[in-house]
């Protein structure tokens, strides 16, 4: 049992990297970027293919190398914001709202269909397997005891990825996004550059996606193009619109309520009359009716996103983040 | 020069299956201003009705008017309950699109849990190969690209010459206009989604009979397809996304045959990822630059 508490609560962590990462995209810049799981996919290969040396033939794959795990999520975090610089260089320049967020969904399905299809990259549809334990090799943990001192590994990044998070969401530039984000017109009027801001929250956002993708591949151990559908971005994107878009708190608030909580509860749902999706969609049906039901209700998620204070302490901002404006925009 | 042919021909069916959808998706922005993320689950609701049917009378135009009727309502409803709510409520288009794709995650699973993930198939009439000039169709084709055709004569009569078409090119011009001119916009947008939702779903059965086989992300993996020849032909121009929608279907089917089929879609969704960067107002638009949203 606290064995699977423990596996539960890894679970949560490693989502709340990817979530705060995808929350920089969505939740300070206000784009919505649905290739985002490809970035955490791009880091679970990476990770892999650096650490896991050659697996006999006929698995085929790049690179093959033997590194320590720390190294392979600099390489992670490096591809994935490489690949987002490139994506993001292109699609932000003058697409935005749906435009950008077809532009994203083709791309990641693009890319699912490219590393699905070409084996010599990670192994196409097949995908990887023997990822080790990170750091295992020196501290010779039990079974046991692994999987706590893997969950106090992947807390400790969490707890450096939200402090670091924090003081940018209050510095110049996180305020700069958030204006952006708010009227990019006025923000431009004031004379800051749109596509740069945009461009740079989308590399760290992915960059983010791609260190939370490192971690679950240690998690995991195994992966193939199945297991990153663009479902899976919309379950990130359910656990920050739940918490609240934009706050750091809240988006972890999400991540715990909805992937973990929701998700391990609707797991006991018992599939009936032979039908072996049955839990699996009635899982899914809950979770559309959470995002529509919180769009329309509480846009602004559990714990709304604090309003901008001068310094006497007084909100400046009329209204909080709320997602509403005129139909027409 | 007889595989061009044959990717020509195959081309020209998957063209005019597509070209139905895209229109359907295209009327539906037209009037409501979204790009609906749940189009595709029309298509499958369309294609399950007519399964259920023809396990049922094994007849296929009771299978065909089941799947437009399927759609049509499902279209409706989906006006109904998620997009016109959203619009009312003055909610961001960004916000309403989002709804749309969590609308398509529930009606995909209520497709899983009745109908299972496996995968089904129609049971067809035996068909027979014709040669029609250069090309080699099936007799099955052909109906399909036969009914197709006239599915779209009929939306084009619809949109040029009655009361009806000239209110939806009204309200999809201008909604508040064409309110204070006196045409009931809401009613007109409720049809429009009804109308395009039977076209949907009527699209999604004979992408069913061409396929052969349908599983529940069946429309999901169409949509992008569609959004492709639907933005080529510059979104809510209905004639511009039929033209597009054959010009695509021809791109990927003679694509097919000078590379590995598995890229096909790579390559629609490569010309939609183009077509948004350098022509987002469509292909055939005299206009340029400028920000998207």
């Amino acid at each position: 049992m606290i064995q699977y508490i423990a596996s539960v609560a890894t679970e949560g962590v490693i989502f709340s990297i990817m979530a705060l990462g995808l929350n920089v995209i969505w939740g300070w810049v206000g784009d919505f970027d649905i290739a985002f799981y490809g970035y955490v996919a791009l880091g679970v290969y990476m990770a892999m293919v650096t650490t896991i040396g050659r697996l006999p033939a006929p698995d085929q794959y790049i690179l093959g190398w033997h590194l320590p795990f720390p190294a392979a999520v600099v390489i992670a975090m490096a591809t994935a914001a490489l690949l987002a610089l490139g994506v993001g260089a292109v699609a932000l320049r003058k697409l935005r709202a749906s435009y950008f967020a077809i532009t994203t969904l083709a791309t990641v399905l693009m890319l699912q269909i490219f590393i699905g299809n070409y084996t010599p990259l990670f192994n196409g549809y097949n995908g990887l397997y023997g990822m080790e334990q990170p750091f295992n090799g020196v501290l010779n943990l039990s079974p046991q005891v692994y999987p706590f001192f893997f969950l106090a590994l992947c807390t400790a990044v969490l707890a450096a990825v939200y402090l670091v998070l924090e003081r940018l969401s209050n510095s110049p530039f996180g305020r700069a996004l958030r204006a952006v984000r708010e009227e990019e017109r006025a923000a431009a009027a004031f004379g800051r550059s749109i596509y740069t801001l945009k461009l740079k929250a989308y590399v760290l956002g992915a960059a983010l996606g791609g260190l939370g993708g490192a971690l679950f591949a240690a998690y995991l151990g195994a992966f193939n193009p199945t297991a990153w559908s663009p479902i899976e971005t919309l379950l990130l994107y359910a656990a920050i619109f739940v918490g609240g878009s934009g706050n750091n708190r809240g988006v972890i608030l999400g991540v715990m309520l909805v992937s973990v909580v929701f998700q391990e509860i609707t797991r006991f749902i018992p599939n009936v009359g032979g039908n072996a999706s049955f839990s699996s969609a009635v899982r899914e049906i809950l979770i559309g009716i959470l995002i529509l039901v919180t769009m329309r209700y509480r846009i602004q998620g559990l714990l709304p996103e604090p309003r901008p204070k001068d310094a006497v302490g007084e909100a400046v901002a009329a209204k909080p983040y709320a997602g509403r404006g005129s139909a027409a925009d | 020069m007889d595989t061009v042919f044959l990717g020509i021909g195959f081309g020209l069916v998957t063209g005019s299956i597509l070209a139905l959808s895209a229109v359907a998706f295209t009327l539906t922005y037209a009037v409501s201003g979204i790009p609906n993320l749940a189009h595709g689950e029309l298509l499958t609701y369309g294609a399950y009705a007519a399964y259920a049917v023809t396990r049922a009378t094994h007849n296929l135009f009771l299978a065909a008017a089941a799947a437009a009727l399927a759609g049509g309502m499902t279209a409706w409803a989906m006006n109904a309950g998620v997009v016109e709510p959203f619009v009312r409520a003055r909610i961001k288009n960004i916000v309403i699109f989002i709804a749309t794709l969590g609308a398509s995650l529930v009606l995909q699973n209520i497709i899983l849990l009745i109908f299972g993930g496996a995968n089904v198939a129609y049971v067809l009439p035996q068909t027979e190969s014709l040669q029609i000039g250069p090309f080699l169709w099936t007799s099955r084709d052909v109906t399909i690209m036969i009914s197709a055709f006239v599915v779209m004569l009929l939306i084009y009569v619809m949109l040029q010459y009655t009361k009806f078409g000239k209110s939806l090119r009204a309200v999809s011009e201008n909604r508040e206009l064409a309110r204070v001119s006196g045409i009931g916009a809401h009613r007109v947008v409720q049809f429009t989604w009804f109308l395009a939702g039977i076209v949907a779903g009527f699209a999604g059965f004979i992408l069913a009979v061409s396929v052969g086989t349908l599983v529940p992300s069946f429309g999901f993996t169409f949509l992008l397809v569609t959004v492709t020849a639907a933005v080529a032909g510059g979104l809510g121009k209905p004639y511009g996304a039929m033209a597009a929608a054959v010009v695509l279907g021809l791109a990927m089917e003679i694509s097919a045959i000078y590379v590995d089929a598995a890229y096909k879609l790579l390559i629609a969704f490569g010309m939609l990822v183009l077509v948004l960067l350098f022509r987002p107002d469509g292909l055939f638009s005299s206009k340029a630059g400028g920000v998207f949203e």
